[in-house]
């Protein structure tokens, strides 16, 4: 089973949910897919034993014949390629990987060259915790690229948890695409539920069943349960607000390591997703 | 000689504008006649690649001085490629701007003044 943990907005405890999950329920395999911010290895403390770069194909101009290639230029509306003076300038940071000026220049003026957009580690965390996570480089552009890359090293023959990058675009999209189940992680505030808005809408799109995990509740705002009702969107549980749990969270520890009754709460939650799947 | 002030507004008595790739106007003045015209900057809210675009508009423009504020990387590049000369500094009206690069009182800059994506900030 591949279950991907996304959540609309930032900070609402994506990856401590995820973390703790796989603590609960390993052997598993886990997938950092938050490669902005890659920080489930402050949850599952690992080492990583491979270390690999994520390429893209981008444009290297070599002075031919005194060609330039106008159409390539005109083409990228990213401007990675530009023609001026009689010269071409490429901005590899800006280039998608589209293939679109190899297809429109000859040749002899443009060859693919790589260029590193971020890097994969892979590595073994305690309890049986298999660790894949992306990083993207700083400057680079290519969120979606080192996605695919942790992804393309996802295990067949055990359970998937996915870490996702926050929001509902592109990034998100990515990583949530493919898995069997999404657990969609909010709070209570108005934030949250705007943003749990959204994240339907993907899950919807992708044809994806999910349910929704409501951390820091207990407060008054009552609005995320009701609309996830209304919505036929099943609330699978709710990580009450203590100062035990922030302080804990705080220092790294998932919910097992602060309370071990977590564990059979978090296993009975992955016994309800699987139901679902 | 004609020279390019980035621009916060279509005047003379504008602010000049301290960003080069989302500036709001390039204004192009004749240092010795000070006529100018004002041309707004379409790349001004480019979702990325702004100072790439606003520096191939400006090499577009017949000019051989750039007088703004400060230059990201890219834009640096495609000036430097294209023979312009950048002054970086300019503040005050952009007539002042004028005045301040005529009084050779503006630093020719390179290379990049500022990283990427200043001008968002």
């Amino acid at each position: 089973m591949i279950v991907a943990v996304a959540g609309g907005k930032g900070g609402v405890g994506k990856t401590l949910i995820s973390t703790s999950l796989a603590r609960a329920v390993a052997p598993v395999q886990f997938l950092d897919c938050d490669v902005e911010e890659p920080n489930a290895q402050i949850f599952l403390k690992f080492t990583p034993r491979r270390s690999e770069r994520v390429e893209i194909e981008v444009p290297a101009y070599r002075k031919w014949k005194g060609e330039v290639c106008e159409a390539g230029a005109e083409f990228c509306r990213y401007q990675a390629l530009i023609v001026i003076n009689d010269d071409m300038l490429i901005f590899p940071q800006l280039c998608t990987s589209c293939g679109g000026c190899f297809i429109l220049c000859p040749a002899q003026a443009l060859t693919p060259v790589p260029h590193t957009v971020g890097t994969v580690r892979s590595g073994v965390s305690t309890g049986g915790i298999n660790m894949v996570t992306g990083e993207l480089k700083i400057g680079e552009q290519s969120t979606t690229e080192v996605i695919k890359s942790v992804k393309s090293r996802m295990e067949s023959d055990r359970d998937v948890l996915i870490d996702c990058p926050p929001g509902n675009s592109r990034p998100a999209l990515e990583a949530m695409r493919g898995s069997d189940f999404c657990l969609l992680i909010t709070e209570p505030t108005p934030f949250g539920l705007e943003d749990l808005k959204g994240n339907k809408e993907l899950v919807d799109l992708l044809g994806l069943p999910a349910g929704v995990v409501i951390n820091r509740s207990g407060g008054p705002y009552q609005e995320v349960s009701r609309w996830a009702l209304e919505q036929g969107l099943p609330v699978l549980a709710e990580i009450p607000w203590t100062a035990e749990t922030a302080r804990g969270a705080a220092r790294g520890r998932t919910l097992p390591e602060i309370d071990p009754a977590w564990n059979g709460r978090l296993r009975e939650l992955w016994g309800d997703i699987e139901k679902r799947t | 000689m004609k020279i390019v002030v980035t621009s916060t507004g279509p005047e003379l008595s504008s602010a000049a504008d301290p960003r080069f790739g989302r500036c709001a106007y390039f204004i192009v003045v004749d240092t010795d006649s000070m006529d100018f015209t004002a041309h707004s900057n379409a790349s001004g809210s480019a979702m990325g690649g702004a100072g790439i675009q606003a520096g191939q508009f400006v090499s577009s423009l017949g000019v051989s001085v750039v007088v703004t504020g400060a230059v990201g990387p890219n834009a640096a590049r495609v000036l430097s490629a294209s023979g312009l000369k950048v002054y970086t500094g300019a503040s005050g009206t952009v007539q002042q701007a004028v005045d301040a690069f005529k009084g050779g009182k503006l630093n020719a800059s390179a290379s990049a003044t500022v990283g990427a994506h200043n001008g968002m900030r």
